[in-house]
């Protein structure tokens, strides 16, 4: 039997702690509060989008997913299973089995590849770590996957430096593709890439989501992206989740007064566009020390005093659309 | 009518690099008026910012501008002598830059980093004292919206958030109160949030100013909301100009209708049409016109002759060899909501 969730995140915790220069050991003199006690599930085959400022712990949610980061506290499970027990109890073969079902694609493709490996290595080292592909299929499955992703067979001989920048995004998306994963996390992949290639890498999500069915976990901070190609879109805000819908009913009907804010202050293409904008005054506080309450209420512009001392819980106000805000 | 402040004339400024000549402004033509806010758009490569460096002679070596006029207020700066250009940089032209973190001096507070723009521009005989130009730096700071501003001039950079540092070097580049403004980017590094603070705080400074603003940027939110007239530069060459509205509603240039067609919206979803291929090389760019490869309308004619500006209507100009052939559909404009 199979649930209807890929993912599910519970309660999920990350503080990473600083230290001060002891005299002879380091001294915790604070926390970030990186993540705070996020809930919410993934349904297969749909793009979770996870939009936020920067700071707000998008990627570290990424990043404790795929187990790359050890929680302070919470859960998620991948397919019913804890994806953190698994890691820390499993043998070397049932890690890997997990690893291949979730990939991830970073934002900076220019890093990302080893400026020394041509293109058919970079693709078909998980071949070798994960030996899922007999050594007689390797150039099969590289010339395939090149294929699913819109390069040319040739292009498996060059190096990375001869591509342009959404090329080598596409060479980013086949590597993660080559263990033939269900869950695939896009951490910005599209903004470090010009206008009009931006495009073409998003189409190129949509299209391999149809196809070979992919679940992904979008996350950027561009929203016109995120409305674009995410099903449900979840919103934070220093580390919290503060609205969680449907993209459409998100961007029509934001309930939250951040998200509103986050919609309006987008400046839209269109020169008759009426521009009713908020102007949130001030910035995004310190994660070390974040307000008490609500953790937007110094910025918000419905403040109310129980807003300084409740911290809002996040409670499903319309059918799958979720909000911490006091009513 | 109003005056015209800069006008631009077969501008052609190129980089001589070992692997070749890069013709990263390769005959660059447009005007702007007093007051008047224009955007330049255009991918990276377009020339936007090497448009902006060449206005104030500060292209970074092996560039050079090789052909062209720049008049500014009716004088050619391609024709002035260094000190010219310095006393006119900064009084008279400013920029702001894409990074602020880098565009400021880290090992100086940012009261002496005014402070010294304010006082290297005075006259010898009305030199002022610092006590003076401290009391300018604060108005200064204020002007900029920053808070506590006696106390945080004082501060270094790395203290400012990224929002904080952009209106520092706002506020830099306003402190002789110039006439013309070019502004490269100035939001891209920074969140949603504080970009339409910065947005905000550039169109009041202006509208109270009277400057003349060029924006440079790849963004046609930014675009549809801060210009009035735009200007579509592709691989070093004008593509199109037109008034805001008409550019959206009826662009006439491929490139301009497939910009528009392959950036989400916030307001609706839409099919992305994709922009096949990529960005051409400048060392050795496309012959006849550069988008041709990349255009579906493209014909033989297209490979061969180089477009130049015509007029389709008052004050719209493309560089296409069809655009009388073809029918481009703009975005879709004027939704009420």
């Amino acid at each position: 039997m199979t649930s209807r969730d890929l993912i599910k995140v519970e309660k999920l915790v990350k503080y990473f702690p600083i230290y001060s220069r002891g005299v002879l050991f380091k001294k915790e003199v604070g926390l970030v509060h990186a993540v705070d006690k996020i809930t919410f599930s993934i349904r297969r085959n749909e793009t979770f989008g996870l939009v936020g400022e920067s700071g707000c712990g998008k990627t570290t949610t990424a990043r404790l997913i795929l187990n790359l980061v050890e929680p302070t506290s919470g859960k998620v499970f991948f397919e019913e299973e804890n994806v953190f027990d698994k890691f820390q109890s499993a043998n070397r073969k049932e890690k890997l089995e997990l690893r291949r079902k979730m990939q991830l694609v970073f934002q900076n493709p220019y890093g990302s590849l080893d400026p020394r490996m041509t293109v058919f290595d970079i693709i078909s080292e998980p071949f070798v770590i994960h030996k899922h592909v007999a050594k007689s299929q390797w150039k099969e499955n590289v010339y395939k996957l090149l294929e699913l992703v819109g390069l040319e067979e040739y292009h498996a001989e060059r190096y990375p430096h001869e591509f342009s920048g959404g090329q080598r995004q596409r060479i980013c998306i086949a590597r993660a593709l080559a263990v033939e994963p269900q869950f695939l996390v896009a951490d910005e992949p599209v903004s470090s890439l010009d206008v009009s290639i931006r495009a073409q890498i998003l189409n190129l999500l949509g299209e391999l989501q149809e196809s070979i069915g992919l679940t992904y976990l979008y996350i950027s901070h561009d929203l016109s992206s995120v409305r674009q190609i995410s099903h449900r879109v979840a919103v934070m805000y220093l580390g919290e989740i503060v609205e969680l819908a449907d993209t459409d009913e998100l961007f029509k009907e934001p309930l939250h007064p951040y998200t509103e804010a986050l919609i309006r202050a987008v400046p839209i293409p269109d020169p008759k566009a009426k521009s009713m904008k908020i102007v949130l005054p001030g910035e995004v506080p310190s994660p070390i020390n974040p307000p008490p309450g609500c953790r937007f209420h110094p910025r918000c512009p419905r403040a109310k005093l129980l807003c300084k001392e409740e911290k809002p819980g996040l409670f499903e106000v319309n059918p799958n659309h979720l909000v911490a805000c006091h009513p | 009518m109003a005056e015209t402040i800069l006008n631009m004339e077969g501008l052609k400024t190129y980089f001589f690099t070992e692997a070749g000549i890069v013709k990263a402004v390769d005959d660059i033509s447009f005007h702007l008026k007093k007051g008047e806010s224009l955007g330049l758009v255009g991918e990276s490569g377009s020339g936007k910012t090497v448009t902006a460096l060449s206005v104030l002679r500060i292209v970074p070596k092996p560039g050079r501008t090789v052909d062209g006029k720049v008049e500014f207020n009716g004088d050619d700066l391609l024709k002035k002598t260094e000190q010219e250009m310095r006393r006119l940089r900064g009084s008279e032209i400013a920029i702001i830059f894409q990074d602020p973190s880098s565009s400021l001096n880290p090992v100086y507070n940012i009261e002496i980093q005014l402070r010294d723009v304010i006082m290297a521009h005075q006259k010898l005989d009305q030199k002022m004292s610092k006590a003076k130009a401290r009391e300018r730096v604060v108005e200064l700071l204020e002007t900029v919206e920053i808070p506590d501003a006696e106390t945080r001039m004082r501060e270094y950079p790395h203290q400012f958030s990224g929002g904080m540092k952009q209106r520092v070097a706002i506020a830099r580049a306003l402190a002789l109160k110039p006439k013309l403004l070019f502004a490269d980017e100035p939001t891209t590094n920074l969140d949603v949030t504080i970009q339409a603070q910065v947005l905000d705080l550039l169109n009041d400074l202006k509208k109270k100013f009277g400057m003349s603003l060029v924006m440079i940027t790849h963004d046609m939110g930014i675009i549809a909301k801060m210009t009035a007239r735009v200007v579509v530069l592709y691989a070093g060459r004008v593509c199109e100009i037109a008034k805001t509205y008409d550019l959206f509603e009826r662009p006439r240039h491929p490139y301009t209708e497939a910009l528009l067609a392959a950036v989400p919206r916030l307001d609706m979803r839409k099919t992305l049409r994709v922009i096949p291929g990529n960005i051409p090389n400048l060392i050795e760019p496309p012959s006849g016109c550069r988008f041709h490869p990349r255009c579906q309308y493209a014909t033989q004619v297209c490979e061969k002759g180089i477009p130049v500006l015509e007029e389709t209507e008052p004050g719209h100009f493309v560089a296409c060899h069809e655009w009388q052939n073809i029918r481009l559909k703009g975005e879709k404009v004027n939704i009420d909501q």
